[in-house]
């Protein structure tokens, strides 16, 4: 899990990442010095659970992503069956690129996840 | 004698005291923990409590260190933790917490322990995110051992610091039936006659009252129109989190609005809070429909599709004046 965030920080734009479970327990985390890991998982599972309560009701399912875009940088948050991963990137990265490379990694710690809890 | 009645905290810590004297800590600190809550702010009662409870630990420590080397349990690695915890070793309780949480993982020790250094820092900082992690701790313990005493009473504890009293009774219920003298449920009891029952059971939207000091008031009646294509549902919220217009066809329901007034509250906090500055825009992508989300001028304006192939349009009709148009 760790070397596939290492991956994902490598993603041009990316600042860093992390996974959670979904009631926002930081499971791995990779996102610099400068942020707080703490902030950042209390937050992030914050606004997926707003997120989720706000789309259960409009399409009866949770979204599969959110992506919260801010004048300093942009965090998106991609759900992965029981946890969350978190994302952050700089302000004004093309997302639609940046996103593709996101999917593919968050796929990938989707098989993790489900072999690790048959 | 009423130790929880207004006005009471001499003669409560007057009690602590006589308890500690008698060499009953442990009673003490339950009450004094209780006081802190029903009294809030009390710094002499905060004082009085951080002294017993450094005593307690500093005292248990050495046992605690034996115990953990000697037969390793998850249940003796969150003792320690709490002990470092309350000497100030923080790095070391959090090692000893997840190790505890490792070795056992169903275990809520673990969690309750964590969930207590937090819930300190929540009360002693007003740290909105030592509350959020608090609560985040505090739910999994509950989860893994429901009716375990000290979760609740902790989790009961959060509640009345958010001020909503009629969440803390829900949560106190199995600790009251067995015990009414608990000093928690008394100090509920007491905040409860004093504080009116809250109006939400969504504990995001007490996050965002308690922080903020307001509370979103919505009304139909001052709510306008805003002209949109049938296929998009819109709403507009103000700077207070009130819904200020909507379109004809969204659904005005008060927990949909509640919903979206927590998600604008949030989004607002969330960026800021992480470093991220302000709220610009917030997409929601599920297989049955889009959410987006554009912060202006202190709001955020909603709209959603349940028809994913529409988001570009979705998008372009809302970034465009028509978002911004109304009739009243």
């Amino acid at each position: 899990m760790k070397r596939l965030l290492e991956q994902l920080n490598t993603t041009p734009g990316v600042i860093g990442s992390m996974v959670m479970t979904d009631d926002g327990i930081p499971v791995v985390s990779l996102l610099g010095t400068e942020m707080d890991e703490e902030c950042v998982a209390a937050f992030s599972s914050t606004v997926q659970l707003a997120a989720n309560r706000t789309a259960a009701q409009l399409d009866n399912q949770h979204p599969d992503e959110v992506i919260i875009e801010a004048d300093q940088g942009n965090l998106l948050l991609i759900h992965l069956d029981g946890a969350l991963l978190a994302v952050m990137t700089h302000a004004g990265l093309e997302l639609n690129t940046g996103l593709l490379e996101i999917r593919s990694v968050a796929r990938r710690l989707r098989e993790i996840l489900t072999i690790r809890t048959p | 004698m009423d130790l929880f009645a207004a006005g009471a905290e001499s003669r409560l810590l007057q009690a602590a005291n006589r308890f500690g004297d008698r060499g009953q800590r442990l009673a003490a600190a339950r009450l004094l923990r209780a006081g802190t809550i029903r009294f809030h702010p009390w710094p002499d009662g905060e004082l009085a409590l951080d002294q017993l409870e450094r005593t307690l630990a500093r005292e248990s420590l050495h046992t605690l260190q034996l115990a953990v080397e000697s037969r390793y349990s998850a249940a003796d690695a969150a003792r320690l933790s709490s002990a470092l915890e309350r000497l100030g070793d923080l790095s070391g309780a959090l090692g000893w917490a997840h190790a505890a949480i490792e070795e056992d993982p169903c275990n809520p020790e673990g969690y309750l322990a964590i969930a207590r250094g937090y819930l300190r820092r929540f009360r002693r900082d007003k740290d909105a995110v030592a509350g959020l992690q608090a609560l985040r701790y505090l739910t999994k313990a509950c989860q893994l051992h429901t009716g375990h005493g000290d979760c609740l009473r902790s989790l009961a504890m959060l509640l009345l610091l958010l001020r909503a009293p009629s969440a803390a009774a829900k949560v106190l219920r199995p600790i009251s039936r067995a015990t009414p003298s608990d000093p928690m449920v008394l100090a509920l009891e007491a905040l409860s006659a004093e504080i009116p029952a809250e109006d939400t059971s969504n504990v995001q939207e007490l996050f965002l009252r308690w922080e903020t000091g307001t509370s979103p008031i919505h009304r139909k009646e001052t709510t306008a129109v805003i002209p949109a294509p049938a296929e998009f549902s819109v709403w507009e919220l103000d700077g207070s989190r009130t819904l200020s217009a909507c379109s004809a066809c969204a659904d005005q329901g008060q927990e949909m609005i509640e919903n979206l007034s927590v998600l604008a509250g949030s989004l607002t906090q969330a960026t800021t809070r992480m470093g991220l500055g302000q709220i610009a825009r917030v997409t929601a992508r599920s297989a049955d429909g889009v959410l987006i989300g554009l912060a202006e001028a202190g709001g955020v304006i909603f709209s959603h599709t349940d028809r994913p192939s529409l988001e570009s349009s979705l998008s372009r009709w809302l970034e465009s004046d028509r978002g911004r148009e109304r009739s009243r």
